[in-house]
């Protein structure tokens, strides 16, 4: 299978960015002294850099898999979590976290449940609002809304919060790995299990795409169906935002580039989605850190200043009927 | 196998459907055809089982079709909606495979299923262009090729359920589709519920018809040359409808031109 010799070349190209992300920044290391007990290659790498990149693996990855999922049952090619609204309510529950109740005691897994509930809910508003249309345009302006009014209660959190606490609510609008441990690794593994269930329901995405009566009329539970992959979606995006804050654009550039470039079936989308886009970060992470060296730019700022013009032809290729 | 008794549907006390009585043996090509909101979609779903009749009695197999489960349903009974917006590159192939679906993990050799609807549809030209590159014609040829790879070879007794098969269609395509319809009839054990509209081609090829008014009345149901008659006809569409003729006196169909100008002046 050609497609399968594609996808062992991706694998081989996240791997070459990953060591190179373990290899470069700010503080110069020999990747060969990995292994010698107390170097400061060892602290750097190992307390550092491999929990960036792994974490960056996972969330990218994840986040691309949830946006070609969300694509699948809103059968809309530009959709994307960040896009309709689930990051945004994903940062506002987890900046009311972090304002009212972390006071009576922090817990990373209660920070990431609130940001799942958050990005559920408004999900579920925007479904409401645009989900029975099939036009493009309902849902997307429905999701900008729901997301408008997610970042201003953003705002008003940091506005409202003690100073402490100010950064790291603003950093939630911002996306960034600054501050990432082996802590956060562990919690963003729950990913995995979210993003292999969606490649499970690779064909049934496939036939939700031909329309839900259509769907129905080929033996699909519809409405479970999507719910579940939904539910899913929300999952990698709420822990992938309570831990480090809004990534867009990943999630909606990556399928679309493995859709157009290798297959539209999901049990292709879906898999090299998740490969491309936890390169894609990993990348990404490594460029935040080294352009502006020792400063660190978030590195939201990075995926949408690449992903914003992308989509913006995307956007304008379609208004033609085209695909990119 | 498909069995409806004096159905009718309402919805928000609206009557759509009033006093359906028709019945459809296996191996048989129903059309329904009437007035546009007569009901006629409507009375496919009813058949589908995607909404219930409020009266009557409808039955497809010896079951009314809600008590299917969605994927015993899928087995047995495939359907062609009017309109199907397919926004991703999937290819023809892809597309029609996924008429499979039903049938996953049964040794059904799917691959060999859709390999044959589209060389009896004349898709293979097209078995690995994107959906988005083709016409609104050819798109529907692939999901009529979708409809039919589901019930192909179907060991059962099924269903297809034609919506406007040939709306979209040039007349060398209409013809084609004729062609696979029959050969789907005569090779496997299936029957064929259509809507049509075309009245020139009505009479070809179906074997019951069951007419609808405006008001969704049953107006006749029987064979073709006993419902469709002139007189039905101007009933039907409340304008004058006259049969038209060949010059050797074979029937070609109904006309709404004066029959002055028709009669006769058909070579």
């Amino acid at each position: 299978m050609k497609l399968w010799l594609w996808f062992a070349v991706l694998v081989f190209a996240w791997a070459l960015v990953f060591v190179l992300s373990l290899g470069s920044g700010y503080t110069d290391v020999n990747l060969g002294d990995i292994w010698r007990q107390g170097s400061l290659t060892q602290t750097v790498v190992g307390e550092v850099r491999l929990p960036r990149a792994i974490l960056a693996t996972l969330l990218g990855g994840g986040l691309a898999l949830a946006g070609a999922g969300i694509q699948g049952v809103f059968r809309n090619p530009l959709a994307d979590p960040a896009l309709i609204g689930i990051s945004g309510g994903a940062a506002l529950f987890a900046a009311i976290y972090i304002v009212f109740v972390s006071q009576m005691g922090f817990s990373l897994v209660g920070l990431s449940g609130s940001a799942f509930l958050g990005g559920l809910i408004a999900t579920l508003l925007v479904l409401l609002i645009g989900g029975r249309q099939p036009d493009l345009s309902t849902i997307l302006l429905a999701g900008i809304a729901i997301n408008a009014i997610c970042l201003a209660g953003v705002g008003l959190m940091s506005y409202l919060a003690p100073d402490q606490t100010l950064r790291s609510v603003s950093f939630w609008a911002l996306g960034s790995f600054n501050h990432i441990g082996w802590a956060e690794v562990s919690v963003g593994l729950l990913v995995i299990p979210a993003m292999l269930r969606l490649i499970s329901l690779s064909l049934v995405l496939d036939v939700l795409i031909l329309g839900d009566r259509e769907a129905a009329h080929l033996g699909v539970s519809v409405i479970p169906r999507r719910i579940e992959v939904i539910l899913w979606s929300a999952l990698i995006t709420g822990i992938s935002v309570s831990l480090v804050g809004i990534i867009a654009f990943v999630g909606l550039i990556v399928p679309h580039f493995v859709r157009m470039t290798f297959s539209a079936k999901h049990v292709f989308v879906l898999p090299f989605s998740a490969i491309i886009g936890g390169g894609l970060l990993v990348a990404a992470d490594l460029f935040s850190r080294s352009l502006l060296a020792p400063i660190e730019l978030p590195v939201g700022i990075v995926t949408t200043l690449l992903g914003a013009p992308i989509f913006v032809i995307l956007v304008a290729r379609w208004s033609k009927g085209l695909w990119l | 196998m498909l069995v409806l008794d004096q159905v009718g549907f309402q919805i928000n006390g609206r009557s759509i459907l009033k006093g359906v009585s028709l019945e459809l043996a296996s191996g048989q090509h129903l059309a329904i055809m009437g007035p546009n909101g007569a009901g006629k979609s409507t009375l496919l779903s009813l058949i589908m089982g995607d909404t219930r009749v409020t009266s009557g009695c409808l039955t497809v197999f010896g079951k009314t079709p809600s008590d299917f489960q969605p994927l015993e349903r899928a087995q047995r009974i495939a359907a062609l909606s009017q309109s199907s917006e397919l926004r991703f590159p999937f290819t023809v192939e892809e597309v029609i495979g996924l008429g499979r679906y039903p049938f996953q993990g049964k040794p059904t050799s799917g691959e060999k299923i859709v390999r044959e609807v589209m060389d009896a549809l004349q898709l293979n030209a097209f078995a690995q262009r994107s959906m988005l590159s083709l016409s609104g014609g050819e798109r529907q040829r692939v999901h009529l090729a979708r409809a039919v790879a589901q019930i192909w070879s179907s060991p059962v007794p099924a269903l297809l359920l034609l919506d406007e098969p040939f709306a979209a269609l040039d007349i060398a395509h209409q013809v084609g589709v004729r062609r696979l319809l029959a050969q789907v009839l005569a090779a496997h054990p299936v029957s064929i519920v259509s809507v049509v509209h075309d009245l020139g081609q009505a009479t070809q090829g179906y074997d019951q018809v069951c007419l609808l008014t405006a008001q969704g009345q049953q107006l006749a149901f029987g064979s073709p040359s006993a419902v469709l008659t002139p007189v039905h006809l101007s009933e039907l569409y409340g304008i004058k409808i006259s049969e038209m003729r060949y010059a050797d006196g074979t029937p070609a169909g109904f006309g709404a031109a004066p029959a002055a100008h028709i009669e006769g002046s058909f070579t």
